[in-house]
């Protein structure tokens, strides 16, 4: 039984490090929360390389936000818990399945595929830079800044 | 018109049987179904409490709201006159009614509630079906999910249109937000409530960026972990299967709104579609009537039309 919860287990995770990591940090890492909690669910060591990205993640975190908050929230709250309570004993190998086909779903893209969307909204007709605006800065990590001219035919315009 | 109600139409006409052929498997499955397939009971979130507030009084519904409403004939009459004689642009009049306050009404109206009272059968979904906390924070993150939803329309829409029409949404989620904060969760002071409506607005920026990231990359995995953020509260015990319904509902909307012309959409005719139900993509054929039935009912072959619905919309995109 174990051994079967934990090969089902270990099939999520590998599904879970295909998903591509976030361009932006945000508070929690959707990724890397799911692989930590199924590889403590399978009673799996957490792969080396999801460690080995996460480490490079939160060393730029570390350089964007000057605030630890760990350590701030450690030190206000004297006990916090350091592994969060899974519900390991909730889980069979059925339910493993069922969360393994709908994360499979996701990253196949299957719904996108399905209700598929046009250019209309991909590239706006009011707005036709929109998207493509947005992605260039969200590939450059959001850091760089614009030229004061763009920034004037934005504000000019109000197109972004 | 609406999609999905052509779509039945079109059915009705043809016969379904000649269509089943072409649908896939999972489709006859609705968001709603999908969760309650799962086996994975409920897990609490210690983070996000449920903690309902029972509101002291409650805002009056505006009498627009109510069912069957409507607006007396001379009124009406005297309206179209007015319009006639002063030339006034419709479409700029049409962002406030439709835009502001009858768009943004369905967006509240999908997860409203009240500590003690019955759940309608959106709110249902939200906080009993996917198990979200009942509070005003869940009630902003839905509705905001709902007006980021309709902002992927508005700006398809001409440019001047696009804006007004988004303007008008926003000012009235804020001017409601305020309301219900000072009205309903007793925030008396105005400081706090102030910076109360900073901080929504700094979400709804967070909602409309992260959302519109995941559209930008067409990917499910990058939508799946927006909603898992903003709408699950980042949840670690999250049931996936429930995630994959909701990315499946955001992505139903979408396409909904891809295949409504600016017309139709312009004049209010749009409407979200309910969790437990589901639409089949269109096919040619389909998107054919549908362009048809638009246009019969937008400019009719007699040539006339009321002041009022005169409209520099277009009717095929």
């Amino acid at each position: 039984m174990t051994s079967s919860l934990s090969s089902s287990a270990k099939k999520i995770v590998s599904l879970l490090e295909k998903y591509p990591a976030d361009k932006v940090k945000h508070y929690a890492s959707f990724k890397f929360s799911q692989i930590e909690r199924f590889c403590n669910i399978g009673s799996l060591p957490i792969p080396k390389k999801v460690l080995e990205e996460q480490a490079i993640e939160q060393k730029k975190q570390q350089k964007m936000v000057k605030i630890d908050v760990k350590k701030l929230k450690r030190m206000i709250f004297a006990q916090e818990d350091a592994t969060p309570d899974f519900k390991k004993e909730l889980f069979d190998t059925d339910i493993l399945t069922q969360q393994f086909k709908s994360l499979k779903s996701i990253a196949d893209n299957k719904w996108a595929d399905v209700y598929k969307v046009d250019k209309k909204l991909l590239e706006p007709k009011g707005n036709p830079n929109y998207y493509s605006r947005l992605m260039k800065d969200i590939n450059n990590g959001g850091q760089k800044r614009e030229s004061i001219f763009e920034a004037f035919r934005t504000v000019i315009t109000g197109k972004y | 018109m609406i999609p999905r109600q052509i779509n039945r139409a079109v059915l009705k006409q043809h016969g379904a049987a000649s269509l089943v052929g072409r649908r896939l498997q999972s489709k006859k499955v609705s968001p709603k179904e999908l969760v309650m397939q799962s086996h994975l009971p409920k897990i609490e979130n210690p983070d996000t409490p449920d903690k309902d507030i029972d509101p002291k009084r409650r805002l009056p519904k505006p009498a627009y709201e109510a069912k069957g409403f409507k607006v007396p004939e001379w009124k009406l009459a005297f309206g179209e006159v007015l319009v006639n004689l002063f030339r006034i642009d419709m479409d700029n009049v049409r962002a406030g009614t439709m835009g502001g306050v009858k768009y943004y009404q369905m967006c509240k109206d999908q997860s409203l509630q009240f500590k003690n009272d019955p759940l309608s059968e959106t709110a249902t979904f939200w906080y009993q079906t996917l198990g979200l906390p009942r509070t005003f924070g869940q009630w902003f993150q839905i509705t905001g999910l709902h007006v980021w939803l309709l902002f992927v329309r508005m700006r398809a829409m001409p440019f001047k249109v696009g804006k007004n029409y988004q303007q008008k949404l926003v000012d009235n989620f804020f001017r409601d937000i305020e309301l219900r904060l000072s009205e309903e969760m007793n925030v008396l002071s105005g400081q706090i409530r102030e910076s109360y409506m900073k901080d929504f607005h700094s979400q709804l920026l967070g909602i409309t960026f992260s959302y519109d990231e995941a559209l930008a990359s067409n990917s499910d995995a990058v939508l799946a972990a927006a909603l898992w953020r903003n709408m699950f509260n980042g949840d670690k015990n999250i049931d996936n299967v429930k995630l994959e319904a909701l990315v499946r509902y955001v992505r139903m909307q979408l396409y909904v709104l891809d295949k409504i012309c600016d017309r139709a959409f312009g004049f209010g005719d749009f409407e979200f579609v309910s969790p437990n139900e589901t639409i089949d993509p269109l096919t040619p054929e389909e998107e054919q009537k549908l362009k048809e039935a638009t246009h019969q009912k937008y400019e009719p072959a007699s040539g006339k039309t009321l002041p009022s619905n005169r409209s520099k919309l277009s009717l095929d995109e």
